[in-house]
């Protein structure tokens, strides 16, 4: 797989299952609607289309992104590479 | 006799994502899962939720592979099929359909099952369970003309069920046979903070009531209770727990506790014999002792770890998974061990009151679970005080204020990677 660049949660699929929370607590947290969110380094959290460069947690591995976007009982994590072609799930 | 290099019990997320981790690692190995239900692999903890039970979402939504998953990944599905017995001397495994599938290796992912009335007139009609997609569809079914419905128990089953009726004006009764909601698992302040949605709702809860008859003809009118009284009930959905898969496999050996016992390595007693999922109780290596859980994380995650070690990596199994869920404007989550037993010590942060509410469990001065009540956006802090086991003497006082925020408190104790 292409190197991930951009990630994003669809907000009408989660259902705040929170199994990406149990792969990637750095990456992801709830909200106060039970929605996956992501913590930017800006302090901000969302779940629109992030960079992964702009995470807190930018060091994190494609492989841990992945297993985090694979265990989505939704398929509610959406991964792009640097062209911005949809990685996950695939199409 | 079929011969199969991977044999694999169980079409659900533990058993399906080990199938798929050992195609990723074994280009040529010959792969079988065999699953119960006559579906390819679905969403089971989407059945109960709101895009799905309100028809938010297309029915397909639910399916997690494409129909040509199998067939691409070279996994033979024996679909709709049960495995009756376990040799494992041989390493066979015999289904229902007198069937023999020999193994190399064999992974145990079977699930679960609610547990089911026995009580007289409990095969009538209208009564449910909630577990499988069939068992999701009559609930839908029913939904379309009953005007009120009975649940029976206190628990995730009857909350989202609760939660479903109510938004489709179906008056909601909710019979528990304790004197407060989810008493098995929970202290009472928490008991009635979920009570309190529900009330403001409109669903009526009964207390310690318990049905000992089902009335009617074919098909469920009412219940009779141990109070003497008789309600009318036509659509009844009973969530009292779950129940074990394991019988066809006792006989050959394989050490069974509540669930499959297993090491770390999920591996069973028996050699070539692993287990993955809901049935497994295993070592778990953040908590020092043997647990069994029953969420999609764990099983996904433990499908993975099992499928590695099958192959021949010697990796511990260690995760932390929560369970959660949403309803009635409340969310609840239970990371952790909830369990709460004389030795253990219990922060409250929050109150009932203020309808946001957590209940830390410690011991021995270290964060082991959690039960939070509104409060999920604090969930990953909680679990990084879980898996790192860090002394929290020093910031117990502040956990107890909701004020306090729970990311700096942890940042404190808790060393940056």
């Amino acid at each position: 797989m292409a190197k991930i660049a951009k990630l994003c949660v669809k907000r009408d699929l989660c259902i705040g299952a929170a199994s990406c929370i149990a792969v990637s607590p750095n990456v992801f947290a709830l909200d106060g609607e039970n929605k996956a969110v992501m913590t930017k380094k800006s302090g901000v959290s969302t779940s629109d289309t992030t960079n992964v460069a702009e995470l807190v947690a930018d060091g994190t591995s494609d492989d841990e992104l992945l297993l985090a976007a694979q265990s989505c009982p939704t398929k509610a994590i959406f991964l792009y590479d640097e062209t911005g072609k949809q990685a996950y799930p695939e199409s | 006799m079929q011969q199969f290099n991977y044999l694999i019990i169980g079409a659900g997320v533990a058993g399906t994502t080990a199938a798929e981790t050992l195609r990723g690692l074994d280009a040529k190995a010959s792969i079988a899962v065999v699953g119960d239900e006559p579906y390819d692999f679905y969403s089971r903890i989407a059945l109960s939720k709101e895009n799905y039970m309100l028809k938010k979402l297309p029915e397909e939504a639910i399916w997690l592979k494409k129909p040509s998953f199998y067939t691409e990944k070279n996994i033979a599905y024996f679909k709709g099929r049960v495995a009756t017995s376990l040799d494992s001397k041989q390493k066979q495994v015999a289904l229902d359909n007198g069937e023999t599938l020999g193994y190399d290796k064999l992974l145990l992912a079977v699930g679960g099952r609610p547990r089911c009335w026995t009580l007289p007139g409990s095969d009538k009609k209208g009564i449910h369970y909630l577990r499988k997609l069939d068992d999701a569809r009559a609930i839908m079914a029913d939904f379309e003309t009953i005007k009120a419905g009975l649940l029976v128990g206190g628990g995730f089953i009857s909350f989202e069920l609760a939660d479903i009726m109510v938004k489709r004006n179906i008056k909601a009764t909710v019979m528990l046979r304790e004197p407060y909601y989810w008493a098995n698992l929970l202290d009472e302040e928490s008991g009635r903070l979920i009570e309190d949605v529900l009330k403001k709702s409109g669903v009526e809860i009964l207390y310690e009531e318990e049905v000992v008859e089902v009335l009617g003809g074919e098909h469920a009118e009412s219940v009779r209770t141990n109070k003497g009284r008789t309600i009318p009930a036509s659509f009844i959905a009973v969530g009292i727990g779950i129940m074990d898969c394991l019988a066809p496999f006792k006989p050959s050996g394989v050490e069974v506790g509540r669930g499959v016992i297993a090491d770390q390595y999920l591996a069973t007693n028996i050699p070539d014999v692993w287990t993955a999922g809901d049935c497994a109780e295993y070592f778990d290596v953040i908590f020092g002792e043997r647990v069994q859980l029953g969420n999609w994380a764990n099983a996904m995650l433990q499908g993975r770890s099992a499928a590695q070690n099958m192959f021949g990596k010697k990796t511990e199994f260690k995760a932390l998974s929560a369970y959660t869920t949403t309803g009635l404007g409340m969310t609840i989550c239970f990371v952790g061990d909830i369990r709460v037993t004389p030795e253990k010590k219990v922060i409250e942060r929050g109150s009932r009151a203020s309808g946001k509410y957590t209940r830390i469990v410690t011991f021995e001065g270290r964060v082991v679970g959690a039960m939070q009540f509104n409060m999920t956006p604090e969930l990953p802090w909680i679990s990084k005080l879980i898996t790192d086991r860090r002394d929290i003497s020093s910031i117990a006082a502040k956990l107890a204020d909701p004020k306090e925020d729970l990311r700096a408190l942890a940042t404190a104790v808790i060393p940056p990677k």
